[in-house]
Formats: C-alpha cells, structure tokens, sequence
C-alpha cells in the first residue's frame, strides 16, 4: 500500500516536472512572426464597409447601454 | 507515507525546475540596450550587398523594423526616404531592417514602394532580438558616437514632427 502511494507520488511529480519543462521550451511569439495574423483571412469580420455598418445599427439600437465597445454610451452618465 | 528525505528532494527538484523555468523565460525575452549604450555592430544581407553598422560610423543612424504586411511600415516608408533626402548630406543614414520570413513578400513590397534608403534583410529576426522590439515598426537612433539615442515603437501621423525634431537635435551631437 505504502509503496504503491509512494510510487503514485513520484509519478505525479514527474509528470508535473516533465510538462513544467515542456513549457520551457515554448518561446512567446515575436511582434515581427505575426504576419499571418495580419492576412485579410484573420480578420473576425468579412468586409470592412459591411462591418461598420453592422455596427452603426447596433450603436443606435444600443445607444443607451454603451453600445459594442467599452467606451461611454449615449446616456452621458459614464 | 513519504519520508522526510524524499519530500525535501522533491521539493528540491520542483525549485531547481522553476529556477530554470524563469532563467529560461529571461534568456527568451531580451531586453532593448539601454539609451546610452554602445550599440553592437551588425552586418546583414542588403539589396546590394552586405550591410554593415560600421560603413556609418559618424553617422546618425534611424535603424528601422519593418515587415510588409504591417500597416503603419508602409505609412512610414515615404516619411523615411524624405528623411533621408532631407537630412542625408547633414549626417543621417537611414537602414530598415526587413524581417519577413520570405523575400519574395519584401520584394513585392519594395517594388510597390520604392525605399530611397538603405535596406537590410533580417529573416531570422536576430538583430531585432538584440534590440528586444515590442511592436511593428520600431525604430533605433544611434548616434554618430556609435550609442544608442533611443528607440521608438510604431508610427503614425502624430509621431513625425516629434521624430524629426528628435533626429535634428541628434545630428547636432558629436
């Protein structure tokens, strides 16, 4: 029984200490590797003109609750 | 259940692991030189041949960053060539280091926007690890005593003037 805990605990350790060391290896992304992110097929809308639109119709729907961004909204209480 | 002993290797073992860990996340990070410094010398692919920092020695430098698919680098491109006519017979040399992985993309970029300066080829971001640069475009100023001046992330419309002053008062120095 003892033995076995032991061993359980030696396993667990290590797995904790090998994937601690995974990290390591990992290397943040540098400001000049994100040329992908960059591409016109990362961007979250399909179409500039169509997005600012979409949003122009929420700011007036939402227009008293802040409408899509953090910033005040149209309430002047913020 | 575990002796003593062995509990103080583990926990031993763990600190030896996050030690390293943080030493590990140090070395990745570098840090940009610290204004003042005496920036180490470079020598990378050009359009032309080799581009080394020792040819502009005596010179104030405006060592830019750039990459073709970032925005505000095309934006900058023209301000600097006007940079470099304007100020070139005073002193200032102009080198924008490109880092885009592939050629091809710097080629089509400097074909559409021809760079009345120096350019060099970085694909392995070596010198800009060196400089630790944080964004896209950033610059390094170094002065003709071979020092660096400052360093400058980003560009747009706002930061002209301020960067040219600061470029005419670096020329005034020795």
């Amino acid at each position: 029984m003892m033995t076995t805990v032991r061993i359980a605990c030696a396993a667990g350790a290590a797995a904790v200490l090998l994937s601690a060391a995974g990290c390591s290896a990992i290397e943040p992304v540098q400001p000049w590797q994100k040329g992908m992110l960059a591409q016109p097929a990362m961007r979250f809308d399909r179409d500039r003109q169509e997005a600012r639109f979409a949003a122009h119709t929420y700011d007036s729907k939402e227009a008293a609750s802040g409408s899509g961004s953090v910033g005040g909204g149209g309430c002047g209480c913020n | 259940m575990q002796s003593p002993l062995q509990y103080r290797l583990t926990v031993r073992q763990v600190l030896g692991f996050a030690a390293g860990l943080l030493a590990a996340t140090c070395i990745s990070s570098s840090a940009a030189p610290p204004a003042g410094s005496a920036v180490p010398g470079f020598e990378l692919p050009g359009v032309e041949g080799a581009v080394k920092l020792e040819q502009y020695r005596g010179k104030l430098v405006y060592l830019d960053f750039w990459a073709s698919w970032c925005g505000p680098c095309k934006r900058s491109f023209p301000w600097m060539s006007a940079m470099q006519k304007q100020y070139g017979p005073a002193g200032l040399q102009v080198i924008a280091v490109n880092l885009d992985a592939k050629r091809e993309d710097a080629n089509a970029f400097l074909n559409a926007m021809p760079a009345g300066f120096t350019v060099a080829f970085d694909p392995a971001g070596s010198l800009a690890r060196q400089y630790g640069i944080k964004g896209m475009p950033s610059s390094a100023v170094i002065g003709r005593d071979g020092r660096l001046l400052f360093m400058h992330t980003g560009f747009n419309d706002a930061d002209r003037a301020a960067l040219e002053a600061q470029l005419k008062a670096g020329l005034q120095q020795p």
